[in-house]
Protein backbone atom coordinates (compact mmCIF):
# COMPACT_ATOMS: atom_id res chain seq x y z
CA UNK A 1 0.00 0.00 0.00
CA UNK A 2 1.32 3.56 -1.05
CA UNK A 3 1.35 6.65 1.45
CA UNK A 4 -1.26 8.08 -0.62
CA UNK A 5 -3.47 5.36 0.14
CA UNK A 6 -2.62 5.05 3.82
CA UNK A 7 -3.29 8.84 4.52
CA UNK A 8 -6.78 8.52 2.77
CA UNK A 9 -7.58 5.57 5.08
CA UNK A 10 -7.59 7.42 7.96
CA UNK A 11 -8.77 10.71 6.18
CA UNK A 12 -12.00 8.93 5.65
CA UNK A 13 -12.83 8.14 8.98
CA UNK A 14 -10.65 9.98 11.76
CA UNK A 15 -10.93 13.84 10.61
CA UNK A 16 -9.17 14.68 13.80
CA UNK A 17 -7.19 13.09 16.48
CA UNK A 18 -10.77 13.60 18.88
CA UNK A 19 -13.26 12.22 16.23
CA UNK A 20 -16.42 10.85 18.40
CA UNK A 21 -19.12 9.09 17.40
CA UNK A 22 -21.30 12.16 17.02
CA UNK A 23 -18.83 14.64 14.36
CA UNK A 24 -19.34 10.59 11.91
CA UNK A 25 -21.50 10.16 9.11
CA UNK A 26 -23.00 6.53 10.32
CA UNK A 27 -25.14 5.25 7.53
CA UNK A 28 -27.51 2.05 8.62
CA UNK A 29 -28.21 0.10 5.38
CA UNK A 30 -30.81 -2.90 5.65
CA UNK A 31 -31.73 -4.88 3.11
CA UNK A 32 -35.76 -5.37 3.41
CA UNK A 33 -37.45 -8.33 1.64
CA UNK A 34 -41.49 -8.62 2.64
CA UNK A 35 -40.30 -7.59 6.24
CA UNK A 36 -43.52 -5.69 7.05
CA UNK A 37 -44.31 -7.77 10.23
CA UNK A 38 -40.62 -6.78 11.41
CA UNK A 39 -38.67 -3.85 10.25
CA UNK A 40 -41.35 -1.50 12.09
CA UNK A 41 -39.81 -2.43 15.63
CA UNK A 42 -35.98 -2.64 14.17
CA UNK A 43 -36.27 1.09 12.66
CA UNK A 44 -38.05 2.17 15.85
CA UNK A 45 -35.19 0.34 17.96
CA UNK A 46 -32.54 2.16 15.79
CA UNK A 47 -34.26 5.54 15.86
CA UNK A 48 -34.10 5.02 19.70
CA UNK A 49 -30.32 4.70 19.33
CA UNK A 50 -30.02 7.88 17.66
CA UNK A 51 -29.17 6.32 14.32
CA UNK A 52 -30.40 8.71 11.90
CA UNK A 53 -29.33 7.67 8.66
CA UNK A 54 -31.20 4.65 8.33
CA UNK A 55 -31.24 3.49 4.16
CA UNK A 56 -34.23 0.54 4.04
CA UNK A 57 -33.25 -0.94 0.79
CA UNK A 58 -36.77 -2.24 -0.15
CA UNK A 59 -35.87 -5.60 -2.44
CA UNK A 60 -39.21 -6.27 -4.25
CA UNK A 61 -41.39 -6.64 -1.58
CA UNK A 62 -45.06 -7.30 -1.94
CA UNK A 63 -45.89 -6.51 1.20
CA UNK A 64 -45.99 -2.99 3.15
CA UNK A 65 -42.36 -3.00 3.81
CA UNK A 66 -41.58 0.47 2.13
CA UNK A 67 -45.18 1.98 3.70
CA UNK A 68 -43.34 0.91 7.43
CA UNK A 69 -39.95 2.22 6.84
CA UNK A 70 -40.95 5.29 5.57
CA UNK A 71 -43.20 5.55 8.27
CA UNK A 72 -40.38 5.17 10.87
CA UNK A 73 -38.19 7.89 8.76
CA UNK A 74 -36.06 5.89 7.05
CA UNK A 75 -35.01 6.26 3.53
CA UNK A 76 -36.54 3.88 1.26
CA UNK A 77 -34.44 3.24 -2.18
CA UNK A 78 -36.96 0.50 -4.34
CA UNK A 79 -36.07 -2.58 -6.09
CA UNK A 80 -38.62 -2.85 -8.49
CA UNK A 81 -38.06 -6.61 -8.57
CA UNK A 82 -35.85 -8.80 -6.39
CA UNK A 83 -32.59 -8.91 -7.00
CA UNK A 84 -31.44 -10.33 -3.61
CA UNK A 85 -29.56 -9.63 -0.07
CA UNK A 86 -26.04 -8.79 -1.88
CA UNK A 87 -27.55 -6.36 -4.69
CA UNK A 88 -29.74 -4.83 -1.72
CA UNK A 89 -26.57 -3.86 -0.13
CA UNK A 90 -24.93 -2.89 -2.67
CA UNK A 91 -27.41 -0.23 -3.58
CA UNK A 92 -27.17 0.77 0.07
CA UNK A 93 -24.05 1.27 -0.10
CA UNK A 94 -23.91 3.03 -2.87
CA UNK A 95 -26.27 5.17 -1.76
CA UNK A 96 -24.53 5.43 1.62
CA UNK A 97 -21.12 6.51 0.11
CA UNK A 98 -22.99 9.08 -2.35
CA UNK A 99 -23.92 10.63 1.09
CA UNK A 100 -21.10 11.37 2.84
CA UNK A 101 -21.10 8.20 4.81
CA UNK A 102 -18.15 7.76 7.15
CA UNK A 103 -19.04 4.22 8.21
CA UNK A 104 -21.77 1.97 7.16
CA UNK A 105 -23.22 -0.54 9.31
CA UNK A 106 -25.35 -3.49 7.32
CA UNK A 107 -28.04 -4.51 9.56
CA UNK A 108 -30.43 -7.36 9.30
CA UNK A 109 -34.11 -6.24 8.91
CA UNK A 110 -35.76 -8.83 10.65
CA UNK A 111 -34.70 -8.39 14.21
CA UNK A 112 -32.02 -10.65 14.48
CA UNK A 113 -29.45 -7.97 15.18
CA UNK A 114 -29.35 -5.72 18.52
CA UNK A 115 -28.89 -2.02 17.90
CA UNK A 116 -27.65 -1.36 21.13
CA UNK A 117 -24.78 -3.47 19.86
CA UNK A 118 -23.64 -1.07 17.02
CA UNK A 119 -21.65 0.77 18.91
CA UNK A 120 -19.81 -2.13 19.76
CA UNK A 121 -19.47 -2.62 16.34
CA UNK A 122 -18.20 0.42 15.19
CA UNK A 123 -15.57 1.52 17.74
CA UNK A 124 -12.57 -0.16 16.58
CA UNK A 125 -13.46 1.71 12.86
CA UNK A 126 -13.33 4.85 15.19
CA UNK A 127 -10.30 3.77 17.03
CA UNK A 128 -8.24 3.06 13.74
CA UNK A 129 -7.95 -0.38 15.03
CA UNK A 130 -9.79 -1.78 12.22
CA UNK A 131 -10.98 -0.70 8.55
CA UNK A 132 -14.04 -3.18 8.76
CA UNK A 133 -15.56 -5.44 11.88
CA UNK A 134 -17.15 -8.28 11.88
CA UNK A 135 -20.02 -9.44 14.06
CA UNK A 136 -19.68 -12.76 15.61
CA UNK A 137 -22.09 -14.86 17.40
CA UNK A 138 -19.67 -17.87 17.67
CA UNK A 139 -16.41 -15.37 19.58
CA UNK A 140 -16.54 -15.24 23.32
CA UNK A 141 -19.12 -12.74 24.94
CA UNK A 142 -21.34 -13.36 21.21
CA UNK A 143 -24.43 -15.14 21.47
CA UNK A 144 -26.49 -16.90 19.00
CA UNK A 145 -30.52 -17.30 20.88
CA UNK A 146 -32.63 -20.36 19.87
CA UNK A 147 -30.08 -20.95 17.08
CA UNK A 148 -31.38 -24.76 15.53
CA UNK A 149 -28.36 -27.34 15.61
CA UNK A 150 -28.15 -28.28 11.96
CA UNK A 151 -28.00 -24.43 11.32
CA UNK A 152 -25.24 -24.46 14.09
CA UNK A 153 -23.27 -27.18 12.16
CA UNK A 154 -24.05 -25.82 8.67
CA UNK A 155 -22.55 -22.34 9.89
CA UNK A 156 -19.58 -24.17 11.76
CA UNK A 157 -18.96 -26.14 8.21
CA UNK A 158 -19.05 -22.47 6.29
CA UNK A 159 -16.80 -21.03 8.95
CA UNK A 160 -14.17 -23.71 7.70
CA UNK A 161 -14.70 -23.72 4.28
CA UNK A 162 -13.97 -20.38 3.95
CA UNK A 163 -10.45 -20.33 6.03
CA UNK A 164 -9.73 -22.39 3.33
CA UNK A 165 -11.10 -20.81 0.42
CA UNK A 166 -10.74 -16.83 1.37
CA UNK A 167 -7.62 -17.75 3.38
CA UNK A 168 -9.25 -15.71 6.62
CA UNK A 169 -9.29 -16.29 9.91
CA UNK A 170 -13.16 -15.87 11.15
CA UNK A 171 -15.27 -17.52 13.88
CA UNK A 172 -18.42 -16.86 12.01
CA UNK A 173 -19.69 -16.12 8.14
CA UNK A 174 -22.69 -15.70 6.86
CA UNK A 175 -22.87 -13.25 9.67
CA UNK A 176 -24.68 -9.31 8.07
CA UNK A 177 -24.14 -7.67 11.15
CA UNK A 178 -20.92 -5.72 9.98
CA UNK A 179 -19.32 -2.51 9.88
CA UNK A 180 -17.20 -1.16 6.97
CA UNK A 181 -15.69 2.48 7.11
CA UNK A 182 -15.64 4.77 4.16
CA UNK A 183 -12.38 3.19 2.63
CA UNK A 184 -13.24 -0.19 2.96
CA UNK A 185 -16.74 0.25 1.36
CA UNK A 186 -15.06 2.05 -1.72
CA UNK A 187 -12.50 -0.84 -1.77
CA UNK A 188 -14.96 -3.79 -1.57
CA UNK A 189 -16.68 -5.35 -4.84
CA UNK A 190 -19.93 -7.49 -4.08
CA UNK A 191 -20.95 -9.47 -7.20
CA UNK A 192 -23.21 -11.97 -6.24
CA UNK A 193 -26.76 -10.86 -5.72
CA UNK A 194 -27.94 -13.56 -3.79
CA UNK A 195 -26.59 -14.83 -0.10
CA UNK A 196 -23.48 -15.69 -1.23
CA UNK A 197 -22.47 -12.17 -1.48
CA UNK A 198 -21.51 -12.80 2.72
CA UNK A 199 -18.16 -14.87 1.37
CA UNK A 200 -17.94 -11.98 -0.88
CA UNK A 201 -16.90 -9.94 1.28
CA UNK A 202 -14.88 -11.90 3.51
CA UNK A 203 -13.16 -12.56 0.28
CA UNK A 204 -12.88 -8.84 -0.69
CA UNK A 205 -11.75 -7.84 2.59
CA UNK A 206 -8.61 -10.37 2.09
CA UNK A 207 -8.06 -9.86 -1.24
CA UNK A 208 -7.65 -5.89 -0.46
CA UNK A 209 -5.64 -6.65 2.62
CA UNK A 210 -7.93 -4.95 4.67
CA UNK A 211 -7.78 -4.50 8.31
CA UNK A 212 -11.02 -6.29 10.24
CA UNK A 213 -11.63 -7.20 13.33
CA UNK A 214 -14.30 -9.42 14.99
CA UNK A 215 -16.47 -8.25 17.97
CA UNK A 216 -19.10 -10.61 19.62
CA UNK A 217 -23.07 -10.14 18.74
CA UNK A 218 -26.01 -11.14 19.84
CA UNK A 219 -28.14 -12.87 17.09
CA UNK A 220 -31.53 -13.41 18.02
CA UNK A 221 -33.58 -16.23 16.31
CA UNK A 222 -37.46 -16.77 16.58
CA UNK A 223 -39.71 -19.33 14.24
CA UNK A 224 -40.27 -16.83 11.60
CA UNK A 225 -36.35 -15.75 11.08
CA UNK A 226 -35.40 -19.28 10.65
CA UNK A 227 -38.61 -19.97 8.57
CA UNK A 228 -38.01 -17.00 6.38
CA UNK A 229 -34.02 -17.46 6.56
CA UNK A 230 -31.66 -18.89 4.78
CA UNK A 231 -32.52 -23.09 3.90
CA UNK A 232 -29.77 -25.34 4.83
CA UNK A 233 -29.34 -26.69 1.80
CA UNK A 234 -28.85 -24.04 -0.37
CA UNK A 235 -25.19 -23.85 1.87
CA UNK A 236 -23.71 -25.96 -0.70
CA UNK A 237 -25.19 -23.80 -3.55
CA UNK A 238 -23.41 -20.85 -2.13
CA UNK A 239 -20.36 -23.36 -1.79
CA UNK A 240 -20.07 -24.32 -5.27
CA UNK A 241 -20.55 -20.24 -6.21
CA UNK A 242 -17.69 -19.23 -4.74
CA UNK A 243 -15.65 -22.28 -5.52
CA UNK A 244 -16.95 -21.93 -9.37
CA UNK A 245 -15.91 -17.88 -9.30
CA UNK A 246 -12.59 -18.90 -7.93
CA UNK A 247 -11.12 -21.49 -10.36
CA UNK A 248 -12.76 -18.64 -13.03
CA UNK A 249 -11.04 -15.72 -11.86
CA UNK A 250 -7.78 -17.82 -11.57
CA UNK B 1 -32.90 -47.47 -46.94
CA UNK B 2 -33.93 -48.15 -43.67
CA UNK B 3 -36.42 -46.05 -41.25
CA UNK B 4 -33.98 -44.18 -38.98
CA UNK B 5 -31.97 -43.19 -42.13
CA UNK B 6 -35.06 -41.19 -43.57
CA UNK B 7 -35.89 -39.75 -40.18
CA UNK B 8 -32.07 -38.49 -39.66
CA UNK B 9 -31.74 -37.20 -42.98
CA UNK B 10 -35.15 -35.21 -42.04
CA UNK B 11 -33.87 -34.09 -38.97
CA UNK B 12 -30.26 -32.91 -40.53
CA UNK B 13 -32.56 -31.01 -43.33
CA UNK B 14 -34.69 -29.25 -40.85
CA UNK B 15 -31.69 -28.30 -38.55
CA UNK B 16 -30.36 -26.98 -41.64
CA UNK B 17 -33.26 -24.85 -42.72
CA UNK B 18 -33.72 -23.36 -38.76
CA UNK B 19 -30.28 -22.34 -38.00
CA UNK B 20 -29.90 -20.78 -41.56
CA UNK B 21 -33.43 -18.60 -40.91
CA UNK B 22 -32.28 -17.73 -37.49
CA UNK B 23 -28.74 -16.38 -38.32
CA UNK B 24 -30.53 -14.69 -41.24
CA UNK B 25 -32.60 -12.58 -38.49
CA UNK B 26 -29.30 -12.20 -36.87
CA UNK B 27 -30.62 -13.97 -33.53
CA UNK B 28 -27.82 -16.53 -33.90
CA UNK B 29 -23.88 -15.88 -33.96
CA UNK B 30 -21.83 -17.11 -36.65
CA UNK B 31 -20.00 -19.82 -34.47
CA UNK B 32 -22.99 -21.58 -33.41
CA UNK B 33 -24.35 -21.24 -36.82
CA UNK B 34 -21.43 -22.78 -38.30
CA UNK B 35 -21.70 -25.74 -35.70
CA UNK B 36 -25.13 -26.35 -36.08
CA UNK B 37 -24.92 -26.52 -40.04
CA UNK B 38 -21.81 -29.04 -39.84
CA UNK B 39 -23.77 -31.00 -37.88
CA UNK B 40 -26.74 -30.72 -39.64
CA UNK B 41 -24.92 -31.93 -42.77
CA UNK B 42 -23.17 -34.36 -40.79
CA UNK B 43 -26.38 -36.35 -40.36
CA UNK B 44 -27.18 -36.27 -43.75
CA UNK B 45 -23.96 -37.46 -45.25
CA UNK B 46 -23.69 -40.12 -43.00
CA UNK B 47 -27.50 -41.56 -42.96
CA UNK B 48 -27.23 -41.77 -46.99
CA UNK B 49 -23.51 -43.19 -46.23
CA UNK B 50 -23.21 -44.81 -43.41
CA UNK B 51 -19.52 -46.37 -44.15
CA UNK B 52 -18.91 -42.95 -43.53
CA UNK B 53 -19.00 -42.40 -39.95
CA UNK B 54 -16.61 -45.80 -39.50
CA UNK B 55 -14.01 -44.10 -41.89
CA UNK B 56 -14.74 -40.73 -39.03
CA UNK B 57 -14.23 -42.75 -36.02
CA UNK B 58 -11.42 -45.06 -37.25
CA UNK B 59 -9.51 -42.21 -37.92
CA UNK B 60 -10.34 -40.70 -34.39
CA UNK B 61 -9.62 -44.30 -32.93
CA UNK B 62 -12.72 -45.14 -31.74
CA UNK B 63 -14.76 -48.65 -33.15
CA UNK B 64 -18.15 -47.46 -34.07
CA UNK B 65 -19.88 -44.71 -35.94
CA UNK B 66 -22.24 -44.11 -33.33
CA UNK B 67 -20.23 -43.66 -30.51
CA UNK B 68 -18.47 -40.79 -32.31
CA UNK B 69 -21.80 -38.72 -32.73
CA UNK B 70 -22.60 -39.33 -28.85
CA UNK B 71 -18.87 -38.09 -28.02
CA UNK B 72 -19.38 -35.19 -30.56
CA UNK B 73 -22.87 -34.66 -29.05
CA UNK B 74 -21.72 -34.50 -25.46
CA UNK B 75 -19.19 -31.46 -26.12
CA UNK B 76 -22.02 -29.89 -28.63
CA UNK B 77 -24.23 -29.93 -25.59
CA UNK B 78 -21.47 -28.79 -23.10
CA UNK B 79 -20.34 -26.10 -25.16
CA UNK B 80 -23.82 -25.14 -25.41
CA UNK B 81 -24.51 -25.24 -21.76
CA UNK B 82 -21.62 -22.82 -21.05
CA UNK B 83 -21.98 -20.20 -23.80
CA UNK B 84 -25.74 -19.75 -22.64
CA UNK B 85 -24.77 -19.80 -19.09
CA UNK B 86 -22.72 -17.18 -20.05
CA UNK B 87 -25.25 -15.13 -21.47
CA UNK B 88 -27.57 -15.43 -18.64
CA UNK B 89 -24.79 -14.19 -16.29
CA UNK B 90 -24.70 -11.23 -18.43
CA UNK B 91 -28.28 -10.29 -18.73
CA UNK B 92 -28.40 -10.68 -15.30
CA UNK B 93 -25.72 -8.39 -14.48
CA UNK B 94 -27.10 -5.68 -17.14
CA UNK B 95 -30.42 -6.25 -15.12
CA UNK B 96 -29.41 -5.73 -12.07
CA UNK B 97 -27.40 -2.83 -12.71
CA UNK B 98 -30.22 -1.09 -14.18
CA UNK B 99 -32.95 -1.64 -11.22
CA UNK B 100 -30.13 -0.36 -8.85
CA UNK B 101 -29.75 3.06 -11.05
CA UNK B 102 -33.43 2.75 -10.87
CA UNK B 103 -33.60 2.75 -7.15
CA UNK B 104 -30.61 5.09 -6.28
CA UNK B 105 -31.94 8.01 -8.99
CA UNK B 106 -35.34 7.65 -6.57
CA UNK B 107 -34.71 7.61 -2.78
CA UNK B 108 -37.87 8.65 -0.71
CA UNK B 109 -38.55 9.55 2.36
CA UNK B 110 -41.77 10.68 4.40
CA UNK B 111 -40.37 14.29 3.99
CA UNK B 112 -39.41 14.25 0.64
CA UNK B 113 -43.20 13.20 -0.10
CA UNK B 114 -44.90 15.65 2.26
CA UNK B 115 -42.07 18.70 0.11
CA UNK B 116 -43.38 17.15 -2.92
CA UNK B 117 -47.27 17.38 -1.50
CA UNK B 118 -46.24 20.91 -0.11
CA UNK B 119 -44.81 22.02 -3.80
CA UNK B 120 -48.37 21.11 -5.34
CA UNK B 121 -50.10 22.92 -2.84
CA UNK B 122 -47.90 25.75 -3.52
CA UNK B 123 -48.38 25.47 -7.22
CA UNK B 124 -52.74 25.22 -7.07
CA UNK B 125 -52.80 28.43 -4.89
CA UNK B 126 -50.66 30.67 -7.05
CA UNK B 127 -52.41 29.38 -9.60
CA UNK B 128 -55.84 30.35 -7.66
CA UNK B 129 -54.34 33.73 -7.69
CA UNK B 130 -53.53 33.68 -11.07
CA UNK B 131 -57.16 33.55 -12.04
Amino acid sequence: MNLTEEKNRDLNINKNENTTKKDLKIFIVIAAYNEEKRIGTVLKELTKNNYKNIIVVNDGSKDNTKKIALENKATVLTHKVNLGQGAALRTGIKYSLKHGADIIVTFDGDGQHKASEIHKLIHPIINKEADVTLGSRFLEGGNANNIPSSRKIILKLGVLFTRTISRIKVTDTHNGFRALSRYAAEKIKITYNGMSHASEILDEISRNKLRFKEVPVTITYNEETIKKGQKNFKAIKYALDMFYRKIVNK
Amino acid sequence: MELIQIILIIAGAVLIYITRKFYLINKLKRETYLIFLLIGFMLIITSVFPQVSVILSNLVGINRGTDLFVYISIIVIFYLIISINIRIETLEQKFSALIEQLALNNPETKNHDNSKKKIKRKQETENKHRK
